[in-house]
């Protein structure tokens, strides 16, 4: 077992497992602050992985067929919204359960988009055929020759780090604007919310569009940094993943930072722990292990919480 | 003015009220049926207008959408095994919807299931006719159960969100699935096939020549269960009423908690049950290497049935019918088979829209009151005419 350990400790001490962490847990990360500000509205955001897969997919295709990346990554933002917006709609212009409208709005984005990479390309399963851009990446002037710093700080692509700029933004826009309050408003107590004048629907019309924008973010970073194709399901459960991050970080910006960063954590050590000797496909399993018992770590100290609350008032 | 006997008088009103009952009930599904044909149109002319947009050769395509399972026997018989999986998944997510439980883990459920069957058909119990299926069966359902029951109890015991935990458990359950392929069960002979299943253990096929096998009576079986217990028993009247209210069910006695997971244990059960007969009917050896997709199309039949078994047959039919139709399209005019689930995503956002229509239904409520009111008038008229002559 010593290998172990010490392969353990190869990879805890290698500079490039940070980056990778870095690296993968940006576009959960967009996924999740999507899902987060949609819950704070009092709507789950179940779509979140067909509105990925269709900016991915969107953002591709606009890149390639305009030349220039940065098209693609606008077409992909108002995918995105688009999608958000659908979602609202017929959850709540039309009163659809909102957790179905999700599942719908799933199954169309993955059917559509597995449609259309045909139709483009004439592939069945890519659009590598396609001449789409990628984002770029950023080598911070200063920050990048810092030694070990540098190299895990440095060289990530663009939408990296506006993701983690994002966190701030969110963290601004939730607690410290008025639409925040409004939206917070409408996710705790909506009859109240209503009572003092706040649209309901309205505001979470609003949310929804945010997510399905953070979404969008989220799906141009798959297509145009994590990889320079489309490929079918390229969003690999990231959008369920992100849900759960999102109600393991309380859907408040840093939790969901704090747990998309698990989640990419181990995540990275899966891809790297192949020199463990553990067998891939179990060390597939730890993200989504982590999350199940992130998430009941989460719930048995919100019941305690609640307990506690009950405890002092009597 | 007539005088009418007291028992004559009673029939009268009696008539009348049976006719408003009866009118008044068939606005509700005249309106129903309508906004049922209308989610299926809009989805179908979305379909259309893709398959004309987007094929070579539109006309041959949109025939082999619209009519290929009447168009040969291994079509049709390719219809009928489609069933067979959706009737196991959506009586699973119709018990479990039925009680509001979003347990989504029949995934898992359904891939581990097959998995456990194959198992069963290779190491435990390979040469007993009737008894290995049995066997691979119920090991199958044992395992689903246990999938969908650990969300359920995070759930129960410290009210961690059930739709989020099942969707990690389904993840899970691939990839401990795959590792037990890869480490253990896997033929060196073969790139990702397990050992063969003893020919004891496969569900026999009826036909020669199709696929279709004995766990079609099975799925039947399954359904007519499925809706004896929602609806013929008092814990499926419990289990419909803690999933419709509750905190009425809670103040009414029930152990609504309890039945919650009951409600997730028997869904999982049918799921991996679902596995099971698929994976020992349709193949001689476990080769899943990523879920199987039922445990979701299990969510867009409950829909289509509305959360009741009754309508099962007929929801599994419908979509049957369409992806037999994409699935022929795909390879013999070049339209991807996606397209089908465009189609259905569509037809369940329509089919759910509470408010969809709303105003039709106004409009059909009105011109109904209307008419009942001449209908009553007339009624009115002639018996004050027959008592007249009288």
């Amino acid at each position: 077992m010593t290998g172990f350990w010490e392969n353990l400790a190869g990879i805890f001490t290698n500079a490039n497992f940070y980056f990778a962490v870095i690296r993968v847990t940006a576009p959960i990360l967009f996924a999740t602050l999507g899902c987060a500000i949609a819950e704070k509205a009092g709507s789950t955001n179940m779509g979140m992985e067909g509105i990925m897969l269709v900016s991915a997919f969107t953002g591709v295709i606009a890149s390639a067929f305009s030349g220039s990346v940065w098209v693609g990554l606008i077409a992909a933002l108002i995918a995105g919204v688009l999608m958000g917006l659908v979602v609202a709609y017929f959850a709540l212009k039309l009163k659809v359960d909102i957790i179905l409208v999700g599942i719908a709005v799933n199954l169309i984005g993955t059917g559509l988009t597995g449609f259309l990479i045909y139709v483009f390309t004439g592939d069945r399963s890519t659009t590598t055929s396609l001449q789409s851009g990628m984002l770029p990446q950023l080598n911070i002037p200063g920050l990048q020759d810092i030694p070990v710093l540098g190299s895990i700080l440095s060289g990530h692509n663009i939408l990296t780090y506006l993701s983690y700029i994002m966190v701030a933004i969110m963290a601004f826009l939730m607690y410290k604007t008025c639409l925040g309050l409004r939206i917070r408003a409408v996710g705790e107590n909506p009859d109240a919310a209503a009572s003092v004048g706040v649209g309901v629907n309205k505001t979470k019309t609003i949310a929804l569009a945010i997510s399905g924008l953070m979404g969008g973010f989220a799906g141009a970073f798959m297509s145009m940094a994590y990889l320079s194709y489309f490929a079918k399901g390229i969003t690999a459960g990231r959008g369920y993943i992100a849900l759960a991050a999102c109600a393991m970080g309380s859907a408040n910006p840093l939790g969901s930072m704090l747990t998309s960063i698990l989640f990419g954590f181990f995540y990275a050590l899966s891809t790297y722990a192949r020199t463990l000797n553990i067998p891939d496909q179990l060390v597939t399993t730890l993200p989504y292990l982590a999350t199940l018992v992130g998430l009941v770590i989460y719930s048995i100290k919100v019941r305690q919480n609640e307990l506690k609350k009950l405890n002092t008032k009597e | 003015m007539l005088t009418l006997s007291k028992a004559e008088k009673t029939k009268n009103t009696k008539t009348i009220r049976q006719m408003l009952d009866y009118n008044s009930l068939s606005v509700k599904s005249k309106h129903n049926l309508l906004r049922t044909a209308a989610a299926i149109g809009i989805g179908l002319s979305v379909a259309l207008v893709l398959i004309l947009l987007t094929a070579k050769n539109p006309g041959q395509a949109v025939k082999y959408f619209l009519a290929a399972p009447f168009m040969s026997k291994a079509y049709f018989s390719h219809l009928i095994e489609v069933i067979i999986p959706l009737l196991f998944t959506g009586s699973a997510v119709c018990i479990m919807f039925s009680a509001n439980q979003f347990n989504l883990g029949l995934e898992g459920s359904f891939y581990l299931g097959g998995l456990i069957a194959a198992v069963s058909g290779i190491y435990l119990v390979t040469d007993v006719p009737f008894i290995s299926p049995l066997v691979g069966i119920l090991l199958g359902g044992i395992v689903g159960a246990i999938i969908t029951m650990i969300p359920a109890l995070l759930q129960y015991k410290w009210n961690a969100n059930v739709l989020v935990s099942s969707l990690m458990m389904n993840y899970i359950c691939l990839y401990v699935g795959l590792f037990l392929l890869f480490h253990y069960f896997k033929d060196p002979a073969s790139s990702q096939h397990s050992y063969p299943i003893g020919d004891a253990a496969a569900l026999t096929s009826f036909f020669k020549g199709t696929k279709i096998h004995s766990g079609i009576i099975i799925a039947a079986l399954v359904t007519v269960f499925s809706y004896l217990l929602l609806y013929r028993t008092k814990t499926g009247y419990s289990l419909r009423a803690t999933g419709q209210n509750p905190i009425f069910a809670k103040y009414s006695g029930l152990n609504v908690g309890a039945l919650a997971v009951f409600s997730q244990i028997i869904g999982g059960f049918i799921g991996g049950m679902g596995g099971a007969v698929q994976m020992l009917g349709l193949y001689e050896r476990f080769q899943w290497v990523d879920l199987t997709n039922f445990g979701w199309d299990g969510v867009t039949i409950a829909i289509f049935a509305k959360n009741n078994p009754k309508y099962l047959p007929l929801a599994t039919l419908f979509i049957a019918y369409f992806r037999t139709g994409a699935w022929v399209m795909s390879f013999k005019a070049g339209v991807q088979i996606d397209l089908v689930s465009v189609f259905e995503g569509i037809m369940v956002l329509f089919l759910l829209a509470e408010r969809f229509l709303a105003g039709t239904y106004k409009k059909m409520v009105f011109e109904d009151a209307d008419r009942k009111r001449k209908e009553r008038e007339a009624l009115e008229n002639n018996m004050d005419k027959e008592g007249a002559q009288a």
